[in-house]
């Protein structure tokens, strides 16, 4: 089943609001995302992959509209999601950040954070919440006995691990996580991560994983998106991106990732440049184009879109050349 | 063979708090060769960055050299007075960090700051020291550097001012370079461009650098020695691909199998169960046994000396027992040391060699 479907989103951040630019008609603004089309069924993992400003986070906030969109179609089960059911939509799709600090009330325990998104979406009767409690935090290995205890009584870890157990809590279909891990050592992120996939699979939650960690999104994900200047460049089976990438950004992207072993054959392709600001990109052509090893002039008025890549609708490039 | 460039022989440096000291790092050793790039690798707190700031006095009170010696061409640096130090640092040795733009002054351009630095530590004049700032700025890949000299820091992007900071360190032609993170908060592709910039300046200018990160990918790829660090201790120094290869010390062994790679297809990742030690209340004995799969008896009675492996490897763990261990200080070697390097069997190795 279907959980979420997305088209044509975009979100545009205007440079200038107010009277003077509106006189002079200054519309320019930052196209964080600008067109995006991706889907996530029940029991599979998406990940959106990609460096700093590409429009990965927005896309999801504005898709579940936690933003407002300026564009696209967003279906929730099949239905328009600007017709759904907000506080509904709340508890089916719930959100895990970087930085807990920010979401866990410091004031409240954390069992008692827990049980408040029990109560607030009905999910079990009164007398059975504390039982509940106790089951979703020994699920996310955290000792029930420390419920009693505050956020900053844990480590970032441990905040984390809660975190998941109060997003579990509300018994949501689809689970959206936003860099979870990457303030977190290595070898804390991998129990961490291996106990979401864990639960993502035993509850088959649709699972939305968002990281400029190419590594976690090759384990973490079923279907990975690659994107780039507010746009899906490529998107498809992970293993079959990360083994044949066709886009000249996943290629710049894999071979710039560096590589856990001295021996290991390099062909780095070293992009010139830095990514432009999101401001009037240019409609037409291609956004990758200006620093592209194969730009031709083609490229800068080129009609774009995600194409089947040899036939292969699982398998999708934004690229003139292939 | 000539002394090593950097020699830090058994350094502790502390934290000390109400509570008592944190041992942010805990008994150290290692060396730099001259032209080499030594990789200082850990988690969050294992001391790595203290370790940098000890090495140059760096370290912010509360902190304090409690023991040890660093030694830079054979002078020490830990007894040295500020002036001298200072003269040192730029001209000798010099920094680059995590966050560029933090370390640039905001209300500067970026020629004015490059200048001063060249003003303090060089005889050159003024049109001498721009023509330099241009040399450097160009050099480091940024383009039009005569216009972009006249740049506040802000007005360069993350990538850019790093560059930027790197041609400062530069500046005075310095033989050590001491890099903390210098690529962590850059993009992966911004930080495939530094690293390659790097690794050609090291080349072109021999020089030598104490490089810090989290990251085994980036060791992997630019350095040639490596030291990795667990809760204050170096518990395991050598050659990158030899280190690489065969890890002597659990601890290693488990980071270098939990690292996530883009080209691993396993389908659940590798993980070291439990967590780092508190620094003000660390185990006794082996700071790694609670976690440790290959834990032994001798692990909990005291802390592991540094065995010698051969193929100047050191590693921190009784798992070597029966290999000769480092004499405390390589400068005054105690001449009955010597005789214990063949306990092993081995062919006296390299490190012993030296002396």
């Amino acid at each position: 089943m279907t959980l979420l479907e997305v088209q044509g989103l975009k979100k545009h951040f205007p440079l200038e609001e107010g009277l003077l630019s509106g006189l002079l008609g200054d519309d320019r603004a930052v196209k964080a995302v600008d067109g995006v089309d991706f889907s996530v069924d029940a029991g599979e993992a998406l990940t959106l992959v990609g460096e700093s400003g590409c429009g990965k986070t927005t896309s999801v906030l504005s898709a579940l509209r936690h933003q407002d969109p300026t564009d696209g179609l967003v279906r929730f089960k099949g239905q328009d999601i600007a017709t759904y059911n907000k506080k509904a939509l709340r508890s089916e799709a719930q959100l895990i950040y970087q930085d807990q600090q920010d979401t866990l009330n410091p004031t409240m325990s954390v069992g008692e954070a827990i049980a408040e998104a029990i109560r607030v979406h009905d999910i079990v009767p009164d007398d059975e919440v504390d039982a509940r409690v106790d089951e979703l935090l020994d699920r996310v290995g955290i000792a029930p006995s420390d419920k009693h205890q505050r956020p900053s009584a844990f480590s970032g870890g441990q905040k984390q691990r809660i975190a998941i157990a109060r997003a579990l809590a509300v018994e949501p279909s689809l689970l959206v996580a936003d860099e979870p891990v990457s303030g977190l050592d290595v070898s804390v992120q991998a129990q961490i991560l291996n106990r979401l996939m864990d639960l993502q699979e035993e509850f088959g939650l649709g699972l939305i994983y968002v990281t400029h960690n190419l590594g976690i999104a090759r384990k973490i994900s079923d279907t990975i998106g690659v994107m780039y200047l507010g746009q899906i460049v490529e998107y498809g089976d992970v293993d079959d991106i990360f083994e044949d990438p066709q886009h000249p950004y996943t290629q710049a992207l894999l071979s710039a990732n560096p590589i856990p072993d001295p021996t290991a054959d390099r062909e780095r392709i070293v992009l010139q440049g830095d990514m432009p600001d999101p401001i009037d990109v240019d409609e037409h052509g291609c956004a990758f184009a200006p620093r592209c090893p194969e730009a031709t002039e083609e490229c800068e008025t080129a009609e774009m879109g995600l194409e089947p890549f040899e036939d292969d609708e699982g398998h999708l490039v934004d690229c003139i050349h292939r | 063979m000539t002394a090593p460039l950097l020699d830090v022989d058994r350094l502790s440096t502390h934290y000390q708090t109400p509570t008592g000291p944190v041992k942010a790092v805990e008994d150290n050793s290692l060396t730099l060769e001259e032209g080499e790039v030594l990789g200082v690798v850990g988690e969050s707190g294992s001391g790595k960055s203290t370790l940098l700031r000890s090495v140059m006095g760096l370290v912010e009170d509360p902190g304090e050299i409690v023991e040890g010696s660093v030694e830079y061409r054979g002078r020490e640096l830990t007894t040295m007075s500020d002036a001298e130090l200072r003269k040192l640092r730029g001209n000798d040795i010099s920094f680059i960090f995590q966050e560029p733009t933090a370390h640039l002054n905001p209300a500067y351009t970026v020629g004015d700051q490059i200048t001063d630095v060249l003003e303090a530590h060089t005889d050159l004049d003024s049109d001498e020291r721009w023509e330099r700032v241009y040399d450097l700025l160009g050099r480091l890949g940024i383009p039009s550097p005569r216009e972009r000299a006249e740049a506040y820091p802000h007005e360069f992007s993350g990538g850019m001012a790093q560059r930027v900071c790197i041609a400062m360190a530069l500046a005075c032609d310095p033989d050590l370079l001491l890099a903390d993170e210098p690529t962590s908060a850059l993009d992966v592709t911004i930080q495939a461009q530094i690293i390659d910039l790097l690794s050609d300046l090291q080349e072109d200018l021999g020089l030598s650098i104490l490089w810090v990160t989290h990251d085994m990918g980036v060791v992997a790829e630019t350095c040639d020695t490596m030291a990795v660090m667990y809760a204050g201790n170096v518990v395991e120094y050598g050659p990158v691909e030899s280190v690489f290869a065969e890890p002597s010390h659990p601890y290693t062994e488990a980071l270098l199998r939990t690292v996530p790679s883009h080209l691993d297809t396993a389908p659940r990742f590798d993980t070291i169960e439990g967590s780092p030690p508190d620094l003000q209340n660390l185990p006794d004995g082996c700071v790694f046994r609670e976690r440790c799969p290959d834990e032994m008896e001798a692990c909990s009675a005291r802390r592991p000396p540094y065995y010698e492996l051969g193929e100047e490897r050191l590693s921190k763990c009784f798992l070597h027992e029966g290999c000769s261990t480092r004499p405390s200080s390589p400068s005054a070697p105690d001449p009955t040391a010597l005789d214990d390097v063949t306990a092993d069997g081995g062919q006296p190795t390299e490190w012993e060699g030296e002396r």
